[in-house]
């Protein structure tokens, strides 16, 4: 496998202004230095709790919005400084579906027209091979090609994510930033859109960054997972280790909070106190240390270093930098 | 004994486009003392409806209930006169709704907000009831309960609204506690808190809670029996740990499988195939038959009542015809 995304201290802060002169007072630190490559061909979960900058991520990756700092190189060309102009045809590559495929699709369009647009726009079929990539790409989500000429609104919510899938779908995309593609749809469409994601995923060989908070979700879809917290990633490892045995201290309440559908396990909780701090002032040192149970001294000064602990396991904790040191000091006699 | 709430044969209608339908039809439900009852089901299929009518909180105009009756502890609801109806919204049952937003009143104060609500249903004093409102603050979770008081609703996440309607929803330490998706918009690790807390007031206070979800989990943690409702019916109810093992109806069987698992492996989730019927296209027998992996003729020709198919166990299925127990 070769990398297809590799991100390098990736920032994206939203200025706040104040008074007639729009005096910049502060900054909104949505995504504040993170780094992180993507397979081609796997899917990277991210998760976090509500305003952790998750979306903002995606956007940026895919230059929805600007990135304030940072390296986005895609199949090695850095789409974080490519101009406009040459951006535009990139794009092809990349698309984005998004958590509500209502807002998401113009009401006055018919399926047919919100499939036909990015291929009008950036392809150059006629009009037969349009119309014949439109049905084939209904097939594809499994929506019957006769409904084309109906609108978003005669669609149920899980039929409406399909076409939002189709749509990304439309230029044979590489990488597609999935953002919470499934969190409006009840459990047994969900699963039927799943389903849908990963069998594509496998015909295409699409990548996929996949956002959601519903850590089962994201198990049952991703390679690897990633956690995020005030805008930054404090763990991220293969699904399988991460959900075995969680490193950070986050990673491990997150985890400990989620219910579990069977009556007859009782599982400890670790219960976190608190709200998640502002991005507008969060803490010093570890951003995570105002909540964290296991907080020491040295979290509240110093940023915990990103690096990695052992297989493919990467983590921010001073938990962990102590042993690391330790065990290096140790292989040095 | 005698359930605290019951619920019989509630039918619920609702003007829509599609004309007059029965949104909530012939639902059916008890609330005992002290007990979690859950209600699940795929949206729309009522969960709500059924709650509002149960609050006489429908929108007026476009809604009514049309028959069935709900009686709480004995005294029938839909005979109360307005001020009784207040008198019991709150001392008796509370509500948590679904949209938090849209329960502050954004122009008043939320100490004021509390303070209201603890001053309609108990004789205390501004001075005591303010040094209350901040205590049932400090106890949903809130880190700096003496400012809040004096903040507005925008100045709040949602998470922080939401347990102040909460902290609302219990200040009058009502004997009925409804909380319609209480925590969906919440983030896991605040959800928690929450249902804690939710699980102190009940075994402290012997407060009997209503528990609307679509989170299974959620049901499996906190419940003590279970409500599944498809398309404004129950299709199947009995206690939780039952529901879990040996679910009877297609519909529940379908959504336990259709559950990402966060243990062990999984390469395909099962899923019920289709939709939900819309509301002005019923089918004429059951309402499950369309997506039923088990469906048999008679399915689609007569509908199917909730049968007794074990000891506290009943279910509106067809394939447990023969198994009936008498009840
Ligand atoms: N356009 C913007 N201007 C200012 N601040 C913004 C903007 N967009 C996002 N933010 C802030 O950036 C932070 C991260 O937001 P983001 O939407 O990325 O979070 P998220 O992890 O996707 O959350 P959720 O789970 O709620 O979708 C939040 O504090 C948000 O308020
Ligand atoms: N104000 C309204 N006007 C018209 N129809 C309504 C109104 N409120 C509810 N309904 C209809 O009544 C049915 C039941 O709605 P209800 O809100 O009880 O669903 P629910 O089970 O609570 O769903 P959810 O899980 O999405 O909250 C739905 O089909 C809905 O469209
Ligand atoms: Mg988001
Ligand atoms: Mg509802």
């Amino acid at each position: 496998m070769s990398t297809l995304l590799k991100v390098n201290n990736l920032i994206k802060h939203f200025p706040v202004t104040k008074g007639f002169f729009q005096k910049q007072v502060g900054a909104v630190k949505s995504v504040d230095g993170i780094s992180f490559e993507i397979e081609e061909g796997e899917t990277l979960g991210i998760v976090g709790e509500s305003g952790c900058g998750k979306s903002t991520t995606g956007r940026a990756l895919l230059r929805i919005l600007e990135p304030t700092e940072g390296e986005v190189l895609f199949d090695g060309v850095d789409i974080a400084k490519l101009p406009k102009k040459e951006l535009r045809a990139f794009r092809t590559n990349m698309q984005m579906i998004f958590q509500d495929p209502y807002a998401s699709l113009n009401p006055r369009w018919t399926v047919q027209q919100v499939l036909e647009e990015p291929l009008i726009t950036h392809g150059n079929l006629t009009k037969t091979e349009v119309k014949q990539r439109v049905t084939e790409l209904m097939e594809l989500v499994g929506l019957s090609p006769q409904q084309a000429s109906r609108y978003p609104h005669e669609f149920s919510g899980g039929q409406r994510q399909r076409i939002g899938i189709a749509r990304a779908l439309a230029l044979n995309p590489k990488f597609i930033v999935c953002d919470e593609p499934v969190s409006a749809l009840d459990v047994s469409i969900q699963a039927q859109v799943l389903n849908l994601m990963k069998d594509l995923q496998q015909k295409f060989s699409l990548t996929y960054l996949f956002i959601s908070h519903d850590l089962s979700v994201v198990k049952f879809i991703s390679d690897r997972v990633g956690v995020m917290y005030l805008g930054k990633l404090v763990e991220l490892s293969p699904t399988k280790s991460i959900f075995a045995e969680p490193l950070h201290p986050y990673t491990k309440a997150l985890m400990s909070a989620v219910p579990i559908p069977d009556p007859e396990i009782k599982r400890e909780q670790i219960v976190l106190s608190g709200d998640v701090p502002s991005a507008l002032h969060p803490p010093a040192g570890c951003a995570f240390h105002t909540r964290c149970p296991v907080a020491m001294d040295i979290c509240k000064t110093l940023v915990p270093k990103w690096s990695e602990v052992s297989g493919g396991r990467k983590v921010a904790c001073h938990l962990y930098e102590q042993n690391h040191t330790k065990e290096e000091q140790g292989s040095c006699h | 004994m005698e359930p605290l709430l019951k619920v019989d044969d509630l039918r619920t209608q609702f003007h829509t486009d599609a004309g007059l339908v029965n949104v909530v039809d012939g639902v059916s439900l008890e609330l005992k003392k002290g007990e979690i009852l859950g209600v699940v089901g795929e949206s729309g299929c009522g969960k709500s409806v059924t709650s509002l009518s149960v609050m006489q909180l429908l929108p007026k105009d476009i809604s009514k209930v049309a028959s069935g009756s709900i009686t709480l502890e004995g005294q029938d609801i839909l005979a109360m006169s307005p001020s009784r109806l207040r008198k019991m919204r709150g001392n008796q049952i509370s509500m948590i709704f679904q949209e938090p937003m849209t329960s502050l009143n954004p122009v008043f104060k939320i100490g004021d907000q509390i303070m209201e609500a603890i001053r309609f249903h108990m004789k205390i004093s501004k001075k005591e009831a303010k040094v209350y409102a901040i205590e049932m603050l400090k106890k949903v979770g809130i880190s700096r309960p003496e400012s809040v008081v004096d903040e507005y609703p925008h100045q709040l996440s949602g998470g922080m609204r939401q347990r102040v309607m909460i902290a609302i929803a219990m200040a009058c330490e009502p004997k009925i506690l409804i909380a319609d998706e209480p925590t969906t918009a919440l983030d896991v690790t605040i959800q928690a808190q929450i249902l804690n807390l939710m699980r102190q007031l009940q075994q402290e206070k012997g407060t009997s809670i209503m528990l609307i979800t679509h989170d299974l989990g959620i049901v499996a943690q906190m419940c003590d029996r279970v409500v599944v409702m498809y398309a404004g019916q129950v299709v199947e109810e009995t206690d939780v740990k039952s529901l879990f093992k040996n679910p009877k109806h297609p519909y529940t069987k379908g959504l336990l499988a259709s559950l990402p698992q966060l243990s062990g492996n999984q390469n395909k989730l099962k899923s019920i195939p289709g939709q939900v019927p819309a509301l002005d296209e019923m089918p004429t027998g059951c309402r499950f038959a369309p997506r039923c992996e088990f469906r048999m003729d008679e399915c689609d020709t007569s509908k199917p009542n909730l049968l007794n198919v074990a000891e506290n166990h009943t279910c509106r299925c067809y394939l447990y015809q023969k198994e009936e127990i008498p009840s």
